[in-house]
């Protein structure tokens, strides 16, 4: 009896270890990136497969399918070749300016990552500005594996809080709690890729595009713990002055009256003065110190009006995240006008108040 | 013939267990049925309605030393009640774990053996834990005690890991509050400390019985933390919008997670790795105390045994009915039967005990 037990046992592991129908690694293709293009009739769907099994890291294989979902698409690779394919590896998709357009198209793939118990959710996601296609076709001599590049290229943008969407994930989760989300845009740049601007992205449409400096002063109002500055450069008596910010402060108050919006951000950037003239002493007069912060502060708050005109007026996208706000802090009164929300954004009255503190003057004054 | 009794220590490991296990199965119910972050009121609720009930429950408990809830019901309601008290137990424990056995299988074929058919893994699972079950007591016990310190902690650590990228303003608002959304669910959030069913069983195999009214009332302080918490967690990672959409939650915040210098590719799996561990001990655990209620119910010396009756029900159950998800739009008034009486029948024995003293 002890020996049958031991026996079915034995059977029942050997059985039951799920891996009866395994495929060995060299007998798998991961897909790295993919590119999701609209097409006349369905979705083209390009793929970047490395050569990893062949010992041969820079090089790649690059196929090109049409197919209605992501399903099709695997299936339709299942039988063009002897490998299986798996997309446990999957670094970045990247969406088709067409395709983002089409917001029918894009719920139904952002649905099937969702819905999906393998895809990983954590894939990096961008829009590309023309074709998914062509930015998965680019040849880049230093690093020929595109799905690596724009990895680690968003995993360094996302370090440094350039943008505030990296991962589908995140994407999803804006979408879902706000309606609007700002996705990072990837474009051809001579033989290489560049990340600079930002793809706003209304109720899974793309709508528009925003350019470096209203990104910038968009993470400044969403996420200024971590938001990233670039120099401000300033023309102050006839002298170009560059200041860094080291670190930003901000407190914010919303207000809800009826139909009437406003928001009043209030940001304090501590700055370092980053370069002027070699002899001037001019740093060390408080009055050429204050024109400094003055025209500083100008430039900051217009650049973050215009901005915010611009995603009021042209978008009515609420970037800012002020929706999220009145859901939290006043949901009666938010209940009362959330369906017509995009005109109260859009007649809102939105103030950005800028002070400059300049903390140092560098290593000489 | 062994000695079968437990520490007091195995008995709040028992209940915590197996209170988060439904706690986990039941938390979409609490997600989606409050409009608003707010199902934590629910929680606390439901908590200090048990927790009142259980110096009551404890008292009648510790004078019959030795018989669990349906030998006290033999002693204070009418033969038949008693009867139907025991098969009612017997019935609510069988189809609790096909319940929990099944959402348990789905989410190891989607997530882990794609390939693999769901009833093979019910059988693997079912063969497994009524090997435990037969055993007795002290062995599911000792397992845990010991699955509480190796899996559950580190389950439980992975999820907190999640919170990194989260948006804690998501418990926000609190006001004005769900009322009628809260009211509604307190009944299926009690169903979650599904260990207060368990020690009506399990108070009468602890070796020190004075201390189970001190172990009952930590096991729900520590269990309703421990709901609050992962409610709270779930919340601040999706927000509500995202979270009512959730089937398994706890699955989908593992999916979410990102461990700085985590070497594993999928955290899922890893987490998973731990449920398994989790789930199976409690299938072992309700698969025991079934035997019991089956023991006491029909007067006979061994359990053991009872678990060969088992194994087709529990199997043919878990085949046959649909995951907890998709069931939850028809159970919304078994729940409130089944929490109802699970809170009654004890209640009752206890107050019919105290007059029948007077």
């Amino acid at each position: 009896m002890r020996n049958i037990k031991i026996l079915l046992i034995i059977l029942t592991v050997m059985l039951m270890t799920g891996c009866w129908d395994s495929a060995e690694i060299n007998k798998r293709e991961y897909l790295f990136a993919v590119g999701i293009d609209k097409n006349l009739k369905d979705l083209t769907f390009t793929s970047e497969i490395p050569k990893i099994n062949e010992g041969s890291e820079e090089q790649r294989l690059v196929y090109t399918k049409e197919g209605t979902n992501f399903a099709d698409f695997y299936s339709t690779s299942y039988l063009h070749s002897e490998k299986a394919i798996s997309d446990r590896l999957m670094q970045v998709i990247v969406i088709g300016e067409d395709t983002a357009r089409s917001p029918e198209t894009l719920k139904k793939i952002f649905d099937e990552i969702q819905r999906s118990p393998q895809m990983n959710r954590r894939v990096k996601i961008c829009i590309a500005k023309g074709k998914a296609e062509d930015i998965i076709k680019t040849e880049i001599p230093s690093d020929p594996i595109v799905g690596r590049f724009l990895s680690e290229m968003l995993i360094k943008l996302k370090r440094e809080s350039y943008q505030d969407i990296y991962t589908f994930d995140e994407a999803i989760l804006h979408l879902g709690q706000t309606g609007n989300a700002m996705v990072p845009v990837v474009e051809v740049n001579e033989k290489s890729l560049k990340i600079e601007r930002a793809a706003i992205i209304k109720e899974y449409e793309l709508v528009g595009f925003l350019e470096p400096m209203e990104v910038e002063a968009i993470m400044l109002l969403v996420n200024p713990k971590r938001a990233n500055i670039r120099n401000i450069n300033i023309e102050v008596d006839d002298t170009t002055v560059a200041l860094g910010a080291v670190d930003v402060s901000m407190s914010k108050d919303i207000n809800l009256n009826g139909s009437s919006l406003s928001a009043d951000y209030y940001i304090t950037l501590y700055c370092y003065i980053d370069s002027f003239i070699v002899g001037d002493d001019r740093l060390n007069d408080k009055e050429f110190m204050k024109k400094i912060k003055e025209e500083a502060a100008k430039k900051v708050s217009s650049a973050a009006s215009d901005t915010i005109n611009k995603l009021q007026g042209s978008y009515r996208a609420d970037l800012l995240k002020i929706k999220n706000d009145l859901s939290k802090y006043h949901k009666t009164d938010f209940g009362k006008i959330e369906d017509k929300y995009d005109e109260v954004f859009e007649a809102a009255n939105i103030n950005v108040h800028v002070n400059v503190d300049i903390r140092s003057t560098g290593l000489v004054k | 013939m062994f000695n079968q009794d437990i520490t007091p220590y195995q008995n709040i490991s028992i209940l915590i267990l197996i209170s988060f296990a439904f706690q986990s199965i039941l938390m979409p119910l609490l997600l989606y049925e409050i409009d608003g972050p707010v199902g934590w009121i629910s929680i606390v609720l439901a908590a200090i309605i048990i927790y009142f009930a259980l110096k009551p429950i404890n008292r009648v408990l510790k004078k019959y030393g030795e018989d669990t809830i349906i030998g006290i019901g033999e002693r204070v309601f009418p033969k038949f009640i008693s009867k139907i008290a025991g098969i009612y137990y017997i019935l609510m424990f069988l189809t609790a774990n096909s319940i929990l056995m099944k959402d348990f299988s789905e989410q190891i074929k989607l997530m882990m053996l794609f390939n693999t058919p769901l009833n093979a893994i019910i059988i693997v699972i079912l063969i497994t834990s009524a090997y435990a079950a037969k055993k007795g007591i002290q062995p599911i016990a000792n397992i845990a005690s010991i699955a509480i310190l190796t899996s559950l902690v580190p389950y439980l650590l992975i999820i907190i890991f999640s919170t990194y990228y989260a948006d804690y303003s998501n418990i926000l608002p609190v006001f004005p509050a769900d009322v009628q959304g809260i009211v509604k669910t307190v009944p299926g959030t009690m169903l979650g400390f599904f260990g207060f069913s368990i020690l009506l069983f399990s108070n009468s195999r602890v070796s020190a019985k004075e201390k189970n009214i001190t172990i009952s009332r930590r096991f729900i302080v520590i269990s309703s933390v421990l709901y609050i918490a992962c409610y709270l967690l779930i919340v601040v990672k999706f927000g509500m919008k995202e979270a009512v959409h959730l089937v398994w939650p706890f699955i989908s915040v593992m999916k979410f997670v990102n461990i700085p210098g985590f070497f594993f590719e999928s955290t899922e799996i890893v987490g998973l790795c731990f449920q398994i561990i989790v789930t199976f001990t409690c299938i072992c655990i309700i698969a025991y105390f079934t035997n019991l209620a089956m023991q006491e119910t029909f007067k006979t010396r061994e359990n053991g045994y009872f678990i060969y009756i088992q194994i087709p029900i529990l199997y043919t159950a878990a085949a046959a009915l649909p995951g907890m998800y998709m069931m939850f739009p028809y159970i919304q008034w078994p729940i409130v039967i089944i929490s109802i009486l699970n809170y009654l029948i004890p209640l009752t024995a206890s107050m019919l005990d105290k007059r029948r003293e007077r």
